[in-house]
């Protein structure tokens, strides 16, 4: 960060300049240069991009065929170079498969038996077993190559059900009989499949490409030839612009024979880069003239069959893939929603509430079932397994006890509803006195119970009982008569009398609690 | 004859010191004479209390905005009188003042570009960029600025510590470090005239 300060005696030193400026001008030459020499549009950059890879892979292919035609001259079959090259090329364009792989097997074949129809045929076989996948064609070739000079160790991968004493006693024609046999129809049906039609096409611009760079090896050579070589650079870029041209124009009447070019002096093959009459004549558009590729139309309309296919299945995996991912925020998004909703759901917060209130068993209860409800049926709509069974059970539980509390609570006010039916429930035993509870009791029954007749009236076991409610029932019961004394003179006398009267009922056996004999108190 | 030619300050002040480096010694000592007043006004204006008491320091602050510190605010603003760096324009400066502190920095230049505050983003957005405010409060950075004392301008900026006292000495000491290095300059070349230049021991 800069910091504040306050510059005094600012001046220009313009060293740097002077040096970045002799910089910026020597990189303004050699860009121009450049900028010469590589052409001013980016399709003849691409294309002069595509040329050096078709060079390389011209000169790569080159390498091959010499190495494939020495072989065949030092068999002695030096005339037949031109026609295995076209079958390796025939190969390569039937089966997909590169020379990099089927030239070495065929060669290896060659080399082993020296014939060119037998190497055919064993190739065939190595063909069809490899088809088969068990095998790739470069192992298949060269068990058959070891097979053919009697080394039958390689054919037991080919699994074909015999023992290694069998393919030893067999010949090499009797060993192909059998693959033959065992193999048949798998090369067809392995060129039927979508992957070596793709393959196909791949040679088929692979090949192009080769083609191109071949002609451009000609060209190059004959532009170089004679030393001037910013001339050649000039042309090159000439090229790089006429080939884009030429490409547009063929590309937009279709791949027809158009690219099927015949060099006036060569029937195929490739030109000799020391005659200059032959090689690419670099004239104007349409004049282009390269070697046949042999494209057809119907191949090309495979290949793009297959492209449109495999564009369709992608369209369908992408909108498949976007689906998923919709779902999975959808799916998030409603666990969310849940989430806070169940932290404001106005029925949870109520229950809640009310169970902090001041509430009777019965109703603490009762909300206790319908919290657990509401649980319930949250966990039911979050498809939480676990916690449903686990408050299904407790809500069974639960459910059962308040049935029971529910009949106890019936039960209760069927007992209130009698006890007020009756008109006075409690009222019969909330008296202190016998007296008032029987004139209550005769009220109601229109019987006439007194205390004192009362015990003779009711069962023992209900007077028992009620003696335990009113325990002064007994004395209730004790009628005491009232009697006047008018006491005049000696009250000596009066005494007299009552000790004679006293003793005289103890002598008739009432207790009287007196002496008999002496008329004392028995204490 | 040989020619000099003094290509910008650092040549000036090269040439000086290795063939007249009496000139040099005085060009020095004229250049510290017209800052240094300067400097001292510029620090007298920092307060020895932070002018919030949010900006305070704090003990075991892990906090990474500069804490207010007066006398560190005041070790930052110095001048120096040696040649600066080229910047990416080409120029150079013979002499300099600067407020090189971070909280001195902020307490020198605080809203002069967004006077009510940076534009507020608030904290969850998860901005990596500095040019916004991620504070909780949508208000801080104005009631920041509202805080310290008013933005001075001068002709060399904006600010409220070296740019004020820059203001408030109206050019006498640009004059006097312009004069300084004027006489040096003409000196110099004048004794090339004279002289031939040998390197000064």
């Amino acid at each position: 960060m800069a910091t504040p300060d306050i510059k005094i005696g600012s001046k220009l030193d313009a060293r740097g300049f002077k040096q970045a400026e002799t910089a910026l001008s020597k990189l303004t030459k050699s860009t121009k240069s450049l900028a010469k020499a590589f052409g001013i549009a980016f399709s003849a950059q691409a294309i002069t991009r595509y040329g050096i890879a078709a060079v390389n892979a011209f000169a790569a292919e080159e390498r091959q065929i010499l190495s494939l035609t020495n072989t065949v001259k030092n068999l002695g079959l030096a005339f037949q170079a031109p026609a295995v090259n076209e079958y390796i090329d025939n190969m390569e364009r039937l089966t997909g498969i590169t020379r990099d792989q089927l030239q070495p097997a065929f060669q290896q074949l060659l080399t082993q038996t020296g014939s060119i129809t037998k190497s055919q045929e064993i190739f065939n076989a190595a063909l069809e077993v490899s088809s088969s996948g068990i095998v790739s064609l470069e192992e298949a070739s060269s068990a058959l190559t070891q097979a053919y000079v009697g080394n039958t160790k390689g054919l037991k991968q080919f699994n074909l059900g015999l023992t290694n004493a069998e393919l030893s006693a067999m010949t090499f024609d009797q060993i192909l009989s059998a693959i033959s046999d065992t193999y048949k129809g798998q090369f067809k049906a392995a060129m039927e499949s979508t992957a070596v039609k793709i393959d196909r096409v791949k040679v088929a611009a692979d090949n192009a490409k080769e083609s191109i760079g071949g002609g451009l090896v000609d060209a190059f050579a004959n532009l170089a030839g004679n030393g001037d070589l910013d001339s050649a650079i000039a042309k090159m870029e000439k090229f790089g612009t006429t080939v884009a041209d030429v490409l547009r124009s063929v590309t937009s009447q279709g791949w027809k024979s158009a690219w099927q070019f015949i060099n006036p002096a060569n029937t195929g093959g490739f030109t000799d880069p020391n005659k200059p009459t032959t090689g690419v004549n670099l004239g104007s558009p349409g004049t282009w003239r390269w070697r046949n590729l042999q494209i057809t139309k119907k191949e090309q309309a495979a290949a793009a069959k297959l492209r449109k296919e495999e564009e369709a299945r992608l369209a369908i995996l992408r909108k498949q893939n976007a689906e998923k991912r919709a779902q999975l925020a959808l799916d998030k998004a409603n666990k969310a929603l849940s989430a806070a909703s169940e932290m404001f759901d106005p029925q949870g917060i109520q229950i809640a509430a009310a169970l902090q209130g001041k509430i009777t068993d019965e109703q603490r209860a009762r909300l206790e079932l319908m919290k657990m409800i509401w649980e319930l049926e949250q966990a039911i709509a979050q498809g939480n397994t676990a916690i449903i069974e686990k408050l299904t059970a407790q809500l069974l539980e639960l459910t059962k006890q308040t049935e029971q509390l529910n009949k106890n609570f019936q039960a209760l006010e069927k007992i209130n509803d009698i006890l007020n039916t009756i008109g006075y429930g409690r009222q019969l035993f909330d008296n202190d006195s016998l007296a008032q509870t029987l004139a209550l009791l005769n009220s109601i029954t229109g019987s006439t119970y007194t205390p004192s007749t009362f015990a003779s009236q009711v069962p023992q076991d209900l007077y028992q009982a009620l003696l335990v409610d009113f325990p002064n029932a007994a004395a209730e019961q004790v009628v005491v008569p009232e009697v006047n004394i008018t006491i005049d003179g000696n009250v000596d006398a009066l005494l007299d009398v009552v000790v004679n009267g006293l003793q005289n009922k103890s002598a008739s056996g009432v207790d009287t609690r007196i002496l008999r004999n002496t008329g004392g108190f028995n204490w | 004859m040989l020619e000099i030619e003094l290509r910008g300050n650092a040549d000036l002040r090269k040439a000086l010191r290795r063939f007249t480096p009496d000139l040099e010694k005085e060009l020095r000592k004229e250049l510290r004479s017209a800052l240094s007043p300067v400097v001292k006004k510029a620090r007298s204006y920092v307060t020895d209390d932070a002018p919030m008491r949010g900006w305070r320091g704090r003990a075991f602050s892990e906090a990474k905005f500069p804490i207010y510190n007066a006398d560190t605010i005041r070790r930052g603003i110095n001048y120096r009188v040696t040649p600066g760096k080229i910047n990416s324009n080409g120029f150079s400066s013979m002499a300099s003042i600067y407020n090189s502190t971070g909280a001195g920095a902020i307490y020198e230049i605080a809203g002069i570009k967004n006077s009510q505050g940076q534009p507020w983003v608030g904290p969850k957005t998860g901005s990596l960029s500095n040019k916004v405010s991620k504070s909780v409060n949508p208000k801080a950075g104005e009631q920041f600025i509202k805080n310290l004392p008013p933005v001075v301008s001068s002709l060399k900026g904006r600010g409220r510590l070296i740019y004020r006292a820059w203001a408030e000495n109206r050019g006498v000491a640009e004059g006097a470090a312009m004069k300084a290095i004027d006489s040096a300059i003409r000196e110099f070349y004048k004794r090339a005239e004279t002289t031939a230049f040998r390197r000064a021991a």
